[in-house]
């Protein structure tokens, strides 16, 4: 199983906060391409998270005042997003952080805001997200090819 | 009359051999060699001259300097006369293995050992009907089988002189010290470098023992050295002592190797297939099996496709052989391949382990491992939540919403542009017309206003 070309178009639009755009291809998958975009979704989150800490000297600190301005946007997102789960899911990335004592619900809850947010602080124009997108879903089908 | 005159220079004087050597073959001093089947030498000269050379060839052999703890040549012990008449005491330079040096080579065969007086040979005189012989004989110590007539420039025929005819009066002195006193002032522990240890103690006699089979003795003289102290039974002891080290040295190393596992193997494999073409090794080092591995690994080598487990092919054409074993190591799969090639006496060994799919060299900090570490088990679970969550991101961070609910995000994330109030939500005609109709009217009103001010005022 791989990450399919509908699977990636409505990652894309998730991405643009295009929910509609989302809703109306994600109508279309099958249940294996939903879990391909489950993986996508995680492979992109390690590589949006490698991307903007990874450099960092101290992305410890960076990656705390990330997820305060995140979940300052709203009571939505400040509700959703619980910032020790956050901090230790970035952290997983970009060091030897330990998340297995997460639930894989919890974490993907917290993968799609935070990924967002990433995407839209980096102010990636299109070719970037391709590119990045392109990335995760080769990393994702590496996950796939192993189960 | 004139062996006996050499016989008794030579007894009394050491150096009267070497005189004799020296002397020009002119000089009328005649040597006459017979042996023990009582031929005589035609020509003393000839025997002189590969006297002569091949007391120079030892002086050449000898010249780096001997080993501590080794004895020169020339500086025999004066002991080993007799123990040459005992078959037991043999020195030969080491550092020519392969030739025989002067030494007292000839085997105490015939002759009872541990007898000091047959030490002269006197007991073969049944042998030797010329009694001049014995002067000969006397010098030879024991070797008159060893000169032969018809070989007589062989040096491993050549009889003990450097024993019998020591160099320098203090030996001789020692040597008939050591005779009266009937023991041997050095013990002298023989080690073969070229015959394999388990023929040692038969091809070296031991003291008083008598050899019988003259080729395999020779050999073992020929390939022996005067080393360390001990006597014989200390020679066979050491020898059964140092197989036994052996031994335990192999059982540990295969013990070691069994723990090691493969993890020996590839080392040594990694340490360079160049290496392994000079070396062969045995696929079964690497092999599971735990049969034994070390002892035996260059003779496992030497038989290809003698493992117990993998595959063999044979190309015909090219005479290469190769086989192919799979082992694991610490649950990793690792090809194995060991190439013979016909043109080569030696073996290849490669290790391949295959890589993952994707796998990309790493950066240097791990952090392409990092990204690629898998932070979830159930991809599906990730797609719902993202679902689930997928309203209170559009809220929060979606497009800002148009019309009258248009308001300013403090984050200006919105990618939302502000319209004009056009469409369904932007307001109907009626509602243009009314607002038309509220300003016209407001506009009248106020106009009306100010006609009623402007009559107020002229009244």
């Amino acid at each position: 199983m791989k990450v399919s070309d509908r699977a990636v178009s409505s990652m894309r639009a998730y991405l643009r906060v295009d929910m509609a755009e989302y809703r109306r291809l994600g109508s279309e998958l099958s249940a294996e391409e939903r879990d391909a975009r489950g993986a996508l979704i995680a492979a992109a989150f390690s590589v949006m998270a490698d991307r903007s800490f990874s450099g960092s000297s101290d992305a410890k600190s960076e990656i705390v005042e990330f997820v305060s301005a995140l979940r300052s946007r709203g009571d939505e997102m400040a509700t959703l997003l619980d910032p020790n789960v956050s901090q230790r899911l970035l952290l997983a990335v970009v060091s030897d952080e330990d998340v297995d004592d997460i639930r894989d619900e919890t974490k993907g809850e917290h993968f799609a805001p935070l990924l967002v947010g990433m995407v839209v602080d980096a102010k990636l124009d299109d070719a970037d997200l391709d590119a990045m997108l392109s990335e995760a879903r080769e990393i994702a089908d590496g996950w796939l090819a192993e189960d | 009359m004139a062996l006996d005159k050499v016989a008794d220079d030579h007894r009394d004087r050491p150096e009267s051999l070497d005189a004799a050597e020296s002397s020009p073959p002119d000089s009328g001093r005649a040597v006459v060699s017979v042996d023990r089947q009582g031929h005589n030498r035609s020509s003393a000269r000839e025997y002189l001259a590969a006297l002569q050379a091949q007391r120079k060839e030892i002086r050449q052999r000898d010249q780096p300097g001997p080993e501590p703890g080794r004895e020169k040549p020339d500086q025999a012990d004066p002991s080993a006369s007799r123990d040459a008449a005992q078959g037991g005491r043999r020195r030969v330079d080491q550092s020519a293995p392969a030739v025989p040096s002067d030494v007292d080579q000839a085997p105490p065969k015939k002759r009872p050992p541990a007898d000091a007086a047959d030490s002269s040979g006197r007991g073969d005189t049944s042998e030797r009907p010329d009694p001049g012989a014995d002067a000969q004989d006397r010098r030879t110590a024991s070797g008159g089988d060893s000169i032969g007539a018809e070989r007589p420039a062989r040096p491993e025929d050549r009889p003990a002189q450097a024993t019998a005819r020591p160099d320098r009066q203090d030996q001789s002195e020692a040597a008939e010290a050591d005779a009266h006193h009937g023991s041997s002032p050095t013990s002298r522990r023989v080690t073969d470098r070229r015959v394999p240890p388990t023929e040692q103690p038969t091809a070296t006699s031991t003291r008083g023992e008598q050899v019988a089979d003259k080729d395999r003795y020779d050999a073992a003289v020929t390939a022996t050295t005067v080393a360390e102290p001990g006597s014989p039974p200390d020679r066979q002891r050491d020898s059964d002592a140092n197989r036994q080290e052996d031994q335990r040295d192999q059982t540990a190393e295969r013990a070691a190797m069994k723990r090691a596992g493969i993890q020996q193997d590839k080392q040594a494999a990694d340490r360079g297939d160049s290496a392994a073409d000079s070396r062969p090794r045995d696929v079964r080092q690497a092999s599971p099996d735990p049969a034994p591995q070390g002892a035996d690994r260059s003779q496992k080598a030497t038989q290809p496709g003698s493992g117990t487990d993998g595959s063999r092919t044979a190309d015909s054409t090219t005479g290469r052989r190769v086989r192919e074993a799979d082992v694991k190591d610490a649950g990793r799969r690792v090809l194995l391949t060991v190439t013979k090639d016909a043109s080569s006496p030696s073996f290849i060994v490669t290790i391949d382990q295959p890589k993952p799919p994707d796998s990309k060299p790493d950066d240097g900090g791990g952090r392409v491992e990092r990204v690629r570490r898998r932070l979830v088990r159930d991809f599906g679970k990730v797609d719902d939540a993202a679902t689930r969550v997928e309203q209170a991101i559009e809220k929060t961070m979606g497009p800002r919403p148009t019309g009258v609910r248009s308001e300013v995000r403090a984050d200006s994330t919105a990618t939302a542009h502000d319209v004009p109030p056009v469409g369904p939500h932007s307001g109907s005609a009626t509602t243009a017309l009314l607002a038309v109709g509220v300003t016209a009217l407001t506009v009248f009103e106020r106009i009306r206003e100010s006609i009623q001010k402007r009559r107020s005022e002229k009244e």
